[in-house]
């Protein structure tokens, strides 16, 4: 078996760069996302580092400073003039509508009432319980 | 077998890819238990990984250990999901043969046939650090570091590995 002495350095390399060799002609074409990845849905890895550009958050503190200002400025400048007469009949406005709201609010209630205090019976003849 | 020959870039995947998801593949060749589609799935992983950790490589610092870590971590994982009952060297696959003179591509068949058998004998650690070794070209003290075993004992692990594949050779075919 060959004709100088055996070398088992340079056999060990050789099984190793042949099984290295067989590895790089498995698979030559790089598939960009493992098929573990790929199965959960993974996009996958760009070909270059790709480094989103996040524009700047607006901090809350800024968020929270700017409300402040405008409300305070707000009530500065309503009691400083008086409201328009377009803003006090929208002022009406919403004070009939906040009225009906507290109707209709207090009617639900009773009917609730009533609903909760009736016999099961008269609540559902199909047999569904009552809520407690 | 160093480094890859230009400067190491891990954060281009291309670069990773083509130079060392193969020899991730190859390297996992030393943990029998490991098949084929898996140890795809592993090299494939670690290239990722490596990518995606190419900010912590430090530039200067060889590339291989630092890359032979993380799939080496990633083995270990696998193998720890699998069940304990592995055959030694069972599944350490036959590498092809070369086109070459019939000859010699017959002596280079059985020589590896030869060494694969041998290598299946050996136990893990042994595989690991001739595979590192000879297989990945890193040092003796860098294989040693990344399995965890100190310097010396590499050293003379790999001393006796080879002492002890020469024996093998010369029981076999006799001293040439």
């Amino acid at each position: 078996m060959g004709t100088g002495r055996f070398d088992p350095e340079a056999a060990l390399r050789r099984h190793f760069a042949a099984e290295l060799d067989a590895e790089r002609r498995s698979n030559p074409e790089p598939a960009l996302v493992p098929e573990s990845r790929r199965r959960h849905g993974d996009k996958g890895i760009p070909r270059l580092p790709r480094r989103a550009f996040k524009p700047p958050r607006l901090p809350a503190e800024a968020t929270a400073a700017a409300l402040l200002i405008f409300f305070g400025a707000a009530g500065f400048w309503s009691q400083a003039h008086s409201a328009p007469p377009f803003m006090k009949a929208r002022a009406i406005e919403l004070g009939s509508a906040e009225r009906l709201a507290l109707d209709l609010g207090a009617a639900l209630g009773e009917a609730a009432e009533e609903y909760r205090d009736s016999p099961p019976s008269a609540v559902d003849g199909r047999g569904f319980s009552r809520f407690r | 077998m160093r480094d890859a020959p230009d400067a190491p870039r891990p954060a281009d995947f291309e670069w990773l890819w083509r130079n060392w998801r193969p020899r991730a593949a190859a390297y996992c060749r030393a943990f029998p238990s490991i098949t084929r589609e898996t140890r795809e799935e592993l090299a494939s992983e670690a290239v990722l990984r490596a990518y995606r950790a190419s900010g912590r490589f430090i530039p200067g610092k060889p590339f291989a250990p630092w890359f032979f870590a993380i799939v080496r971590n990633l083995a270990i994982d696998e193998l720890a999901r699998l069940p304990r009952e592995c055959p030694r060297g069972a599944s350490v696959e036959e590498a092809p043969s070369r086109h070459e003179e019939a000859e010699e591509r017959a002596e280079k068949a059985c020589e590896e046939a030869f060494v694969k058998d041998f290598l299946g004998t050996r136990d893990n650690l042994d595989r690991e650090l001739a595979n590192l070794v000879y297989g990945q070209g890193l040092g003796a003290g860098e294989a040693a570091k990344l399995v965890g075993v100190p310097a010396g004992t590499a050293k003379w692990r790999l001393f006796e590995l080879r002492a002890a594949l020469r024996r093998a050779w010369e029981r076999e075919y006799g001293h040439r």
